[in-house]
């Protein structure tokens, strides 16, 4: 009887371990439509603080995968050639625009113009091409 | 002799106008890491190139966050555990590139020396390539593959998974190189 519950155990752990493992190896890459921002702000408020000092916005707003909500108009939206739909938002910082990249499985459109909310990571500032976001999820 | 002058002037002016700088902000960055075990391959669409023909100055610069891999997981283990991407965001290259025989105005296929240092995981290594410059009907196609050592960079990889990430991993770059105006 004590071999037999030990014999069970062992398969029922076994049998969730490798579930677990199976669920981890596959799990999709989300995008963060369902995450709760931790920084609702505006375009113009995320480049500015880029400019201001690229070590502290990255401390601020990249680390720890921090989600952020931004409000801003559409400079250009375009898919890149990794197929991923880009949506650049205009800031009053010349250099410092912020780049709204979707996961290649969502499509974003967007008109030069719109006023939109998005919500995605922060992933820092590249030279000569301002603010980048990534897993965006467009919200407006 | 005044002649000879007015038109050493004019060669050095317009080979002045001529020499500018060009850039990509759409630089396709990947690396492959190959082993018995398993492939993995990373893809990164979003880095920045800028190269000037009169210096010879190269830079590149990527955001690690920004490299897409296959399966979530994988991202999220290289960027939490080996290159720590909260504490080191961007990885970059500075460097110099022979652009002296490279006719920017005129079609052709170029082999350029680069050479530099490359920053990464907060580590500094000299690296070198022969890039790739293919000038056809005015675009700029430039190219190059190079190899690194995750442990010159300070990559700590745990034992468990040692047979299956490379020392040996191939870079490769490629972009598409617009005047700098």
């Amino acid at each position: 009887m004590n071999k037999k519950v030990i014999i069970i155990v062992l398969l029922s752990i076994i049998a969730i371990g490798g579930g677990v493992a199976y669920y981890l190896w596959n799990k999709p890459k989300t995008n963060a439509a369902d995450v709760k921002p931790n920084y609702i702000l505006p375009a113009d408020s995320l480049g500015a603080a880029f400019a201001k000092n690229e070590d502290a916005a990255n401390g601020k707003f990249v680390k720890d995968s921090v989600a952020l909500e931004i409000q801003g108009v559409v400079d250009t939206a375009f898919v890149n050639e990794g197929n991923e739909s880009v949506i650049r938002l205009k800031t009053s910082t010349p250099d410092y625009p912020v780049n709204c990249y979707f996961n290649s499985t969502d499509k974003a459109t967007a008109n030069k113009g719109d006023l939109v909310v998005i919500k995605g990571f922060c992933t820092g500032y590249l030279m000569m091409d301002g603010v980048q976001m990534s897993k965006c999820a467009r919200i407006k | 002799m005044k002649k000879i002058i007015l038109a050493t002037a004019l060669v050095a002016l317009s080979f002045g106008a001529s020499a500018q700088r060009y850039f990509s902000k759409t630089a396709h960055i990947k690396f492959f890491s190959h082993t018995s075990a398993e492939d993995i391959k990373a893809d990164n669409y979003k880095s920045t190139i800028i190269i000037d023909q009169a210096t010879g100055a190269v830079q590149v610069e990527t955001l690690i966050k920004s490299f897409e891999f296959e399966k979530a997981l994988m991202q999220e283990h290289f960027n939490e555990n080996y290159l720590e991407s909260d504490k080191y965001p961007k990885a970059n290259f500075k460097g110099k590139g022979d652009f002296s025989k490279v006719n920017f105005a005129a079609d052709g296929t170029y082999s350029v020396n680069v050479a530099g240092q490359m920053t990464m995981h907060g580590a500094t290594k000299d690296v070198s390539a022969i890039a790739t410059l293919k000038i056809a009907g005015g675009k700029i196609d430039g190219s190059t593959k190079f190899y690194v050592n995750p442990r010159d960079f300070n990559v700590q990889i745990p034992d468990l998974v040692k047979g299956q990430i490379s020392d040996k991993i191939e870079v490769t770059v490629k972009a598409t190189l617009q005047p700098l105006k």
